[in-house]
């Protein structure tokens, strides 16, 4: 090819990921100019823009909608969750990466069964389980629900981090005669900083955005997380449709701001967990 | 005498090894016990007891179960309504590969031929991966809305009017019109596997190929294309399995309806077992499923180890 059909090349490829990318953002766009808009021009304007500024319609989302609480709500359950995944699946993977638990690949089959499993194949008698413990519709029981269910997928991702790191700098550490929790502690840990950063943005998101577990075991409006609360904020408010729109962009910008902070590990803990 | 004395130290020193040993066995039992709890607890015991459900009849509610072996299995098979569940399941899945793998595809091809701006594409395309289903779910009900939705509106002041559908509440278009949302969702998430993928491409082969005059067709055709395979072996098991779960996006927009006819196998169980209250015959579906997807995983995985390498 010469340089200039090179350039033709390259323009139009450019020219059509720009046209890809504004579809795909296009129902951002879309929701986010209809939320500042009144009803009358929702149903009569072709313009895309609106041409008063309704900024009123997310106060009244606010207010009437608890998206204070829903938020409130979403937050302690994703800090909860991410703590305990972290917390729990850190030693796990160890042990099965470079402790004895590793000669025994039966175990492990477990953990990827619990990866493997969808999670329909146990809510049904979680439900029952969860209402007799008197945990049905509290926070508490989400958390553990989803603690539980994020834990294979989190021992696994840690296991395979721990597995690359070298077996004489345990040695080296046995000698000098650190003991098996002096060595997790003082030279395994420090080094897997960036995986469980990787993993802490991992199960944050993945809580934050949770529907399933929270739509079987949330039922009041208070404990509402924002997923299920917008549900609900969208069946009460059907006929007004400016504030619907205010609502669905406030349950989206909080996701939006976290995906650009933390974007980096985020895209780069997909690549690393799925291709190993 | 001197024997004996050797027999002794030798023993020592097994005891001394065997302590180690089983120290050795406490202290990683130690760190997987925690994980190993919520195992028992949330996946373990529950799986045990919808196997146990599976085979009563059960409302959920009255302290009696009557048991009924398999009988919940053959009812599901020779119900129709499930039957159509799982033809639907197949469809999403169809669906699921053309629109999100594909489109997942196409684009991070079109990302790894420019030269500036791949991270800034990458990052907006990967936007809709970040949000809930049921936020995903909201917004296309939104652009799907019959009077204020922006196809329908588009398509009027286009003079199309012609063409403007309830698209969510007529039962040929539900399916697809939920399907096409949820890719937007999912095919960020292909893209950025495919993206890592073709990063692992040696560019001295492009360059060869551009100095032997080959075309962009044929650079796709012989050069990415055969070194994706093991990523495209990975991508399609995976969108496998998750268009199989597929519930959230659907659930949030039309909740199975209507009259059925988005009902994906994981809806079935779920308004089954929450909204019929046939707890038997929801877990026997449930165990279907879950069978499915795993069958299916351990497939996939011996497929890509023989491929592999």
């Amino acid at each position: 090819m010469s340089g200039k059909s090179m350039k033709v090349y390259s323009y139009t490829m450019f020219i059509l990921l720009i046209i890809v990318t504004v579809a795909t953002l296009f129902p951002f766009l879309w929701v986010m100019s209809s939320s500042f808009k009144n009803d009358a021009e929702i149903f009569g304007s072709t313009s895309f823009l609106p041409k008063q500024w309704h900024w009123e319609n997310y106060y009244i989302a606010w207010t009437y909608g608890k998206f204070g609480v829903y938020f409130w709500n979403s937050l302690v359950v994703a800090l909860a969750v991410t703590l305990l995944v972290c917390l729990i699946a850190c030693p796990a993977g160890y042990a099965f990466a470079k402790m004895r638990l590793k000669k025994h690949p039966y175990i492990f089959y477990l953990i990827l069964f619990g990866m493997t499993m969808p999670a329909q194949a146990v809510i049904i008698p979680l439900f029952y389980q969860l209402k007799s413990y008197g945990l049905l519709d509290t926070l508490l029981g989400l958390i553990i629900a989803e603690v539980g269910l994020e834990l294979p997928f989190s021992i696994y991702l840690m296991r395979n981090f721990f597995l690359d790191l070298p077996d004489e700098l345990l040695e080296a550490a046995v000698i000098d005669g650190s003991g098996t929790w002096g060595v997790f502690r003082r030279i395994m840990l420090p080094l897997s900083k960036p995986a469980i950063l990787a993993l802490a943005v991992f199960s944050f998101l993945g809580s934050w955005n949770e529907f399933l577990l929270s739509l079987l075991v949330l039922i009041s409006n208070e404990k509402r997380t924002i997923p299920l609360g917008l549900m609900r904020f969208q069946d009460l408010h059907t006929s007004d449709y400016g504030v619907a729109f205010a609502g669905v962009v406030l349950a989206f910008i909080p996701s939006i701001i976290m995906y650009v902070l933390l974007q980096r590990s985020f895209v780069r803990g997909i690549s690393s967990g799925s291709l190993k | 005498m001197h024997t004996n004395v050797k027999l002794d130290t030798s023993s020592l020193l097994s005891t001394k090894r065997t302590v180690k040993v089983l120290l050795e066995y406490s202290w990683a039992l130690l760190f997987f016990l925690p994980a190993l709890i919520f195992y028992v607890m949330i996946i373990l015991l529950p799986l045990v007891t919808t196997i146990q459900l599976s085979l009563f009849d059960w409302d959920g509610m009255r302290p009696i179960m009557n048991f009924v072996g398999l009988d919940n299995y053959t009812g599901l098979w020779s119900q129709p309504r499930f039957l159509a569940s799982l033809v639907r399941t197949c469809v999403w899945w169809v669906l699921h590969v053309v629109f999100a793998v594909g489109g997942g595809f196409v684009i991070a091809l079109l990302i790894a031929q420019i030269r500036v701006g791949q991270n800034i594409f990458r990052t907006l395309c990967f936007f809709p991966h970040v949000l809930s289903l049921s936020v995903v779910g909201i917004i296309w009900a939104q652009m799907y809305h019959p009077n204020i939705g922006i196809i329908n509106m588009t398509l009027n002041s286009l003079g199309l009017g012609s063409l403007t559908r309830t698209w969510l509440g007529d039962p040929t278009l539900a399916l697809p019109s939920v399907g096409i949302a949820s890719s937007w969702q999912a095919y960020g998430f292909y893209m950025v596997l495919f993206l890592a993928g073709l990063q692992n491409i040696d560019p001295q082969l492009y360059e060869a190929a551009v100095v032997d005059g080959a075309k962009p067709w044929q650079r796709l055709r012989y050069i990415t294309l055969p070194s994706l395979r093991n990523t495209m072996t990975l991508v399609l098991s995976l969108a496998f399995i998750n268009a199989l779960k597929g519930f959230g996006t659907v659930w949030a927009m039309t909740g199975g309806g209507p009259s059925n006819s988005s009902e994906l196998v994981a809806v079935y169980v779920w308004r089954d077992a929450f909204q019929s209250s046939e707890i038997g015959r929801a877990s026997a579906a449930a165990l279907t499923l879950s069978f499915a997807v795993i069958i299916l995983t351990i497939l996939f995985n011996q497929w890509r180890d023989r491929n592999g390498e």
